[in-house]
């Protein structure tokens, strides 16, 4: 637990000292909030609000998944990692944490500027839509980060990793908008078993990927 | 000899599910002719569970053993899996467009089937991609694992979205069918089951030769060397 900690910590450090990442993943995110919003310009309604912010959240994130092995692999630093005498296991964790706190941080300036951007009446509970933001992001970064590292050795690793995770993410995806979608219109019924979903989802692609991670890494 | 053998019945058995289909069933009462497609829809959607089925097991037996047998099993099966996943949802868009109206629907169970489509295209996509032979095979494997974990979450969230699939099984079991139809049915089923085994084993035994041919390959390298 304390190898994850550490390997969190170092690629924090790196990643606020250059900030490169962060801006982009942020400027990305804006942008494509501006074209969203330039295509609908007739307003939108709830889901597709919730929809919007949870495809913008995703689709930057999958930029950050890509660098997170990606930068390792310059000047052999991979090798490295892998080489240290630590559980496979907690290197995973490690990279998770720091995919899911950069996510996070990203949320943190881009949620609230995207509210003010579209300017949506809502009702319900700021901080279920909190708890639910984490809650999608860290479903994300579990299985993001596991399958970055499978995508790292494919011939076009940039354009695989979207394609490898898409189609598993499916659940989180909907779960995340449908529920999202929810609060912000003020509906109870059914929010719960959405919740569940999530959480289900998230543990399960936490678990799975570090049991697996020790075959991964063989070799 | 087992593997031809095996060719020719399946061949036999698809031929007597086809007259069945078209000659010895009566159409039906409501959808008339259209239905017919049903009884080769359902063999081979059957048929892409059982093998993205047989591609996690042999997966998980890869990555314990580590023999090269179970990985050549596993890319067999997914490819023979993706062809039966493609012909169910071919099969299924123009039975939907003739009675739905629709070409596509977006309703759990093809939801489900078109998300099992893409994760076992980007399991061939993975191997494709990796260039050396045992590393590709390993993390395909890994692929192929949490893609078959993710297939009953799937199935579950795109429920709680709609439905509007015809349930054939009730759920206290009994079947909303006539006997004439189950029994087709059942032979095309069986048809596409041994036409399954027959395809796998062709293509597992071109995988074995393909990988001994890149051994040889390698070795005569080695020699001139």
């Amino acid at each position: 637990m304390r190898t994850a900690f550490l390997i969190a910590r170092k690629d924090l450090q790196v990643e606020l000292a250059k900030k490169s990442m962060l801006t982009g993943m942020l400027i990305f995110a804006l942008l494509v909030v501006v074209v969203f919003s330039v295509i609908l310009v007739d307003g939108v309604s709830y889901s597709v609000f919730a929809g919007v912010l949870w495809i913008t959240i995703y689709f930057s994130g999958i930029l950050g998944l890509n660098r997170s092995f990606g930068v390792e692999k310059n000047n052999d630093c991979l090798a490295g990692l892998m080489l240290a005498p630590v559980e496979r296991g907690s290197i995973y964790l490690g990279k998770f944490l720091a995919n899911l706190l950069v996510l996070l941080i990203l949320e943190i300036v881009f949620v609230p500027l995207l509210f003010m951007m579209v300017n949506l009446q809502w009702q319900g509970h700021i901080g279920h839509l909190m708890v639910l933001l984490f809650l999608g992001s860290f479903g994300f970064a579990a299985i993001g980060t596991f399958l970055a590292y499978l995508a790292l050795y494919t011939k076009a690793s940039d354009v695989m990793l979207p394609v490898l995770l898409f189609p598993v993410l499916l659940p989180l995806v909907l779960g995340s908008v449908q529920a999202t979608g929810m609060i912000l219109e003020g509906i109870d019924e059914g929010f719960h078993s959405w919740v569940k979903l999530i959480v289900a989802y998230d543990i399960l692609f936490l678990v799975v990927p570090y049991f697996l991670f020790d075959y991964l890494v063989e070799v | 000899m087992i593997q031809r053998g095996l060719g020719f019945l399946s061949l036999v058995v698809v031929l007597v599910a086809l007259y069945m289909a078209f000659v010895y069933t009566p159409p039906d009462s409501f959808q008339g002719d259209v239905m017919r497609v049903f009884y080769f829809h359902v063999a081979a959607a059957w048929n892409a569970y059982l093998a993205f089925f047989v591609v996690f097991l042999s997966s998980i037996a890869f990555l314990v053993s580590k023999k090269e047998l179970y990985d050549q099993l596993a890319v067999s099966s997914a490819e023979i899996g993706v062809l039966f996943t493609s012909i169910t949802l071919v099969m299924g868009s123009t039975w939907s467009r003739a009675i739905w109206g629709a070409w596509w629907v977006w309703e759990p169970r093809l939801t489900t089937t078109l998300i099992l489509w893409f994760i076992y295209v980007a399991y061939l996509l993975i191997r494709a991609s990796i260039e050396t032979r045992e590393k590709g095979a390993r993390f395909a494997a890994m692929f192929a694992i949490v893609g078959f974990v993710d297939v009953p979450i799937v199935h579950l969230s795109v429920s709680w979205w709609r439905s509007v699939h015809p349930t054939v099984i009730n759920t206290g079991g009994t079947m909303a069918m006539a006997d004439v139809m189950l029994r087709t049915m059942l032979i095309a089923v069986v048809g596409f089951s041994l036409l399954y085994v027959y395809l796998v084993l062709f293509r597992y035994r071109t995988q074995v030769l393909t990988d001994t041919l890149i051994k040889f390959k390698n070795v005569m390298r080695e020699v001139r060397l």
